[in-house]
């Protein structure tokens, strides 16, 4: 892993009496994109707020951005969509108008170039007029002002089509692997996740249970599939080890089979 | 923080109904005023009356700006992003702060420019004295609006939401709490403190009326100054480690 431009120790939080972070400890590497998983309610948006400054916690030590930079100094290096902060007497443009002036960037054409990105370069409509998933376009464009060097997307294609989804799947890669941003990303759909992130998170019973890779996947779950021009033959000279395999590829073990295997093994743990 | 005070400044200034009621103000002030001439009034006396329609004017001022500044803010969560891309909890209390006290200030000079273009429309003018008392008044009702603003503050960055703050700031503003503690007064045990005597609202009208007759009331301006230090020490510290929700 690269040099770590995230990391949480042993954080914990809790609501009233409850404990819902209990000891995270958890490394973001440079260049990475990461994926956040768990159940509702797990924990993982309480991560995301105590990343962004809008949660207090209890114990443990957060460091964000560069070495020896203030926390406040590595949170202007991010870009996050985890709510619709939108006013909704404004269109799209004048939602990123203000957030480019709010964060401070001189490029006036920054606003067009990312309605371009995220397709609303033609809408005039006013924010309250917008479908759900204009409305989580926006939130994605305004987290890419400013060309952010890290990129936290809490659950950002909720509500999308499944263009829209392949859309987003296809920017954070763009992102990630062309411009080298480090990407956090939440996701409930375990299959879609899969496909975009390299590392994954699994939030369960207030901790990390685990960090996986995508070969960790691969080697949980080794499935074999075989092309053969005769099946009932093939399966008895296999049987006698005599026909030849004409295809074998390895696939990696579904990301989401695995989580629920594990959660199912934490909680008897 | 100086880039949260101008983006606000920029979308409050977009906002339709903000400005709808601006200039309804100004029209309702075209109307007293000309409906006083038909009706015979001497033009000296406009003058004279200028002082109650501002107080009128700066309680709607300070209502519209209130919603204008924190409601937007708190329904869009924008200050969640503020906070996010690394603007302190006390600097966004303070921005807040200051952009009430720049709309307010811009509404105020606003509606005293357009008063007293009626004067001189409906009367003779006014006499550099008049002016004065104009601009005083103006200055005065700037200053509670800060001031009513500041306390309700606490109960709006506690709550996340403008709803009972905005009842804090109208029962401020119509004195409802001054007559309160009046009435506490009244109560054995209590008339020896002497409560009343130490509401911001109480030091306001010393200092307003002191500053009318050309004096200042220092011990009025201290008292002033002193809710105001404490109003805002409490908004941040309420606000310093508040739970934030998107």
């Amino acid at each position: 892993m690269e040099e770590p431009v995230i990391e949480l120790h042993g954080i914990r939080k809790s609501y009233g009496k409850k404990e819902v972070l209990k000891g995270i400890d958890l490394s973001i590497g440079k260049g990475e994109l990461f994926g956040l998983i768990g159940r509702n309610g797990a924990g993982k948006t309480t991560i995301f707020k105590i990343i962004l400054g809008l949660s207090d916690y209890k114990d443990g030590e957060l460091r964000i951005g560069r070495e020896g930079e203030s926390i406040e100094e590595g949170r202007k290096r991010i870009g996050f969509f985890i709510g619709l902060n939108f006013f909704p007497y404004l269109d799209a443009r004048g939602n990123l108008e203000y957030y480019r002036t709010l964060k401070n960037i001189p490029d006036r054409g920054e606003v067009d170039r990312v309605l371009k990105v995220i397709g609303l370069d033609t809408e005039k409509g006013k924010f309250s007029t917008f479908s759900l998933g204009m409305k989580q376009r926006l939130g994605i464009g305004n987290a890419l002002l400013g060309n952010p060097e890290i990129l936290i997307l809490d659950e950002p294609v909720n509500g999308l089509d499944p263009q829209g989804i392949a859309d987003v799947r296809h920017l954070v890669q763009t992102l990630n692997h062309d411009y080298g941003m480090t990407v956090i990303i939440s996701s409930h759909i375990l299959g879609e996740l899969q496909h975009t992130a390299h590392r994954f998170g699994i939030v369960n019973n207030g901790v990390i249970a685990k960090v996986v890779t995508q070969e960790d996947l691969m080697a949980a779950d080794r499935t074999v599939r075989l092309r053969v021009d005769d099946l009932p033959r093939a399966k008895k000279a296999l049987q006698d080890a005599g026909v030849p395999i004409l295809e074998e590829t390895q696939e990696a073990g579904s990301l989401e089979e695995y989580y629920f295997h594990l959660l199912e093994e934490t909680d008897h743990a | 923080m100086l880039n949260y005070l101008a983006a606000d400044i920029k979308r409050i200034f977009r906002r339709i109904p903000r400005l709808i009621v601006i200039l309804l103000l100004a029209l309702i002030l075209l109307g007293v005023m000309g409906v006083t001439r038909l009706m015979g009034g001497e033009p000296a006396s406009y003058a004279n009356n200028i002082g109650t329609y501002i107080g009128v004017l700066s309680f709607a001022v300070g209502l519209t700006e209130l919603l204008a500044v924190f409601g937007d803010d708190f329904r869009a969560k924008s200050m969640q992003a503020a906070i996010g891309i690394g603007i302190s909890r006390p600097q966004v209390v303070v921005s807040k702060l200051l952009e009430m006290m720049l709309m307010s200030a811009i509404d105020l000079v606003f509606f005293g420019v357009v008063a007293v273009a009626l004067v001189g429309a409906f009367s003779a003018g006014l006499d550099a004295g008049q002016l004065i008392t104009i601009v005083l008044e103006l200055l005065v009702e700037w200053i509670r609006i800060i001031s009513f603003t500041n306390l309700t503050m606490i109960l709006m960055f506690f709550m996340q939401s403008t709803g009972l703050g905005t009842l804090l700031y109208l029962a401020l503003q119509i004195g409802f709490l001054n007559l309160a503690i009046g009435a506490m007064a009244l109560v054995p045990g209590f008339s020896n403190l002497h409560i009343d005597s130490f509401t911001l609202t109480t030091f306001l009208d010393a200092f307003k009326e002191a500053l009318l007759a050309g004096k200042c009331d220092f011990s009025a301006l201290l008292g002033i100054l002193v809710y105001f230090a404490a109003g805002l020490t409490a908004s941040i510290l309420v606000f310093r480690k508040r739970e934030l929700e998107f």
